[in-house]
C-alpha cells in the first residue's frame, strides 16, 4: 500500500517535471488561416435553387387556377379525348422475342439469391467507406 | 486571459466570432499537441495533427452539446486523430513490453534521478514516457499531469473506469522499471 502511494508521487513528480510540449511559435496563426480559408472556400459555394421562389409561386398559382377551373367547369366539354385506337398492341405481342426462352427454376432462384446478396454487400460496402472517410 | 469559461468562448465562436476560438486554441495547444507527439513521436506530424484537431473541432463545434467539459472534448479529438495518425501509416510504434512488476528503491531511483541535470533528467524522463502504451501514456499525462478525474479520462479513451484504474496501475509500475533500466546505469558510470 505504501509503495502504491509512494509510486502514485513518484509519477506525479515524473509527469509534472516534464511537463507539457510547446508547438511552433505561429500555432495559433495556422490554425486560423487554415479555418479563414475552409470558410472562404465554403462560403464560395453558394447553392441555388433550381426552381426560384418566383418560378414556385407561377407553378402554384397556374396549377390552383387550373384545379379551380376544372371543377367548376363541366369537363365533359373542356377536355375531349378523342378515342384512341389500342388495337396495334395485340400485334406487337406476335413479336415477343422472350417466348422461346425458358428459364429453369434453380436458375430463378439463384439468380434471386444473387441479387439479394449483392445488395447486402452493397449495404456493407457502402458502411465500410462512409467509416474510412469520416476519420 | 482565460477570466471567463469555456462556454462563453463556445458560444462566441457559434456566433461566428474566429478570434474567440483563437482563446480556445491558445488554451488547449500544449495538451493537445503533448498528447498527439506521445502518440505518434514526431514533433512535425504531432504539429500538423494538432492543427487538424483544432480545424476539426472548430468546424464541428456546433455538434458539442456541452455534456462534458470541452477539454474533454477536445482531447478525445486529438487522442482519436493521432491514434488514426500512426494506423494510416501503419507504423509500427515500438513500445516495451514489460511484465516485471516494479519492485525496486523509488526513493534511490528519484534520488539518482535529481542528480542529473535537468536537461538530461528531462530528456530520460520524455524517452522512457515514449515507450509505454499510447493509451498508457495518454492516462499518465491527463491523471497526474492535467489532474483529470479518472471518469473524464475514461471519456477521453473510451474505456471503462475499472479498465482506467488497471492501465494507471500499470503504467506507472512500467514508467518506473523503464527508468530504473536508464538511469541507474547511467548513474553507475557518473560514480
Amino acid at each position: 500500500m505504501k509503495q502504491d502511494k509512494n509510486i502514485d508521487d513518484f509519477s506525479k513528480y515524473l509527469l509534472k517535471d516534464v511537463g507539457l510540449e510547446k508547438p511552433s511559435a505561429n500555432f495559433v496563426t495556422n490554425v486560423i488561416n487554415t479555418i479563414n480559408f475552409e470558410e472562404n472556400k465554403v462560403s464560395k459555394v453558394v447553392y441555388k435553387p433550381i426552381i426560384s421562389k418566383l418560378g414556385w409561386i407561377f407553378i402554384a398559382t397556374s396549377f390552383i387556377g387550373l384545379m379551380i377551373f376544372l371543377t367548376i367547369s363541366n369537363t365533359e366539354s373542356v377536355i375531349q379525348v378523342p378515342a384512341i385506337d389500342l388495337s396495334f398492341l395485340n400485334k406487337l405481342k406476335a413479336i415477343n422475342i422472350f417466348e422461346n426462352i425458358k428459364l429453369s427454376k434453380i436458375f430463378t432462384f439463384s439468380f434471386i439469391l444473387f441479387s439479394v446478396l449483392v445488395l447486402v454487400q452493397l449495404h456493407f460496402i457502402k458502411k465500410y467507406f462512409n467509416k474510412n472517410t469520416l476519420l | 486571459m482565460s477570466s471567463k469559461p469555456d462556454s462563453y468562448y463556445i458560444s462566441q465562436t457559434l456566433n461566428g466570432n474566429v478570434n474567440a476560438f483563437a482563446f480556445l486554441i491558445e488554451k488547449y495547444k500544449h495538451m493537445v499537441f503533448t498528447l498527439s507527439i506521445r502518440i505518434v513521436k514526431n514533433r512535425e506530424e504531432a504539429e500538423e495533427i494538432s492543427q487538424d484537431v483544432f480545424v476539426k473541432a472548430y468546424t464541428n463545434i456546433k455538434g458539442f452539446k456541452g455534456d462534458s467539459k470541452f477539454s474533454t472534448w477536445i482531447y478525445k479529438i486529438a487522442y482519436y486523430a493521432s491514434l488514426d495518425a500512426i494506423k494510416k501509416s501503419k507504423r509500427q510504434v515500438n513500445t516495451e513490453s514489460i511484465d516485471e512488476i516494479y519492485e525496486g528503491d523509488l526513493g534511490v531511483l528519484q534520488n539518482a534521478l535529481s542528480y542529473l541535470e535537468e536537461q538530461e533528467r528531462k530528456s530520460i524522463i520524455k524517452k522512457s514516457l515514449l515507450k509505454l502504451n499510447e493509451d498508457e501514456q495518454v492516462i499518465l499525462t491527463l491523471y497526474y499531469f492535467e489532474e483529470m478525474p479518472l471518469k473524464e479520462i475514461s471519456e477521453v479513451v473510451n474505456l471503462s473506469l475499472d479498465n482506467i484504474k488497471v492501465k494507471l496501475f500499470r503504467a506507472r509500475k512500467k514508467l518506473a522499471t523503464i527508468l530504473e533500466h536508464v538511469v541507474e546505469p547511467k548513474t553507475i558510470n557518473l560514480k
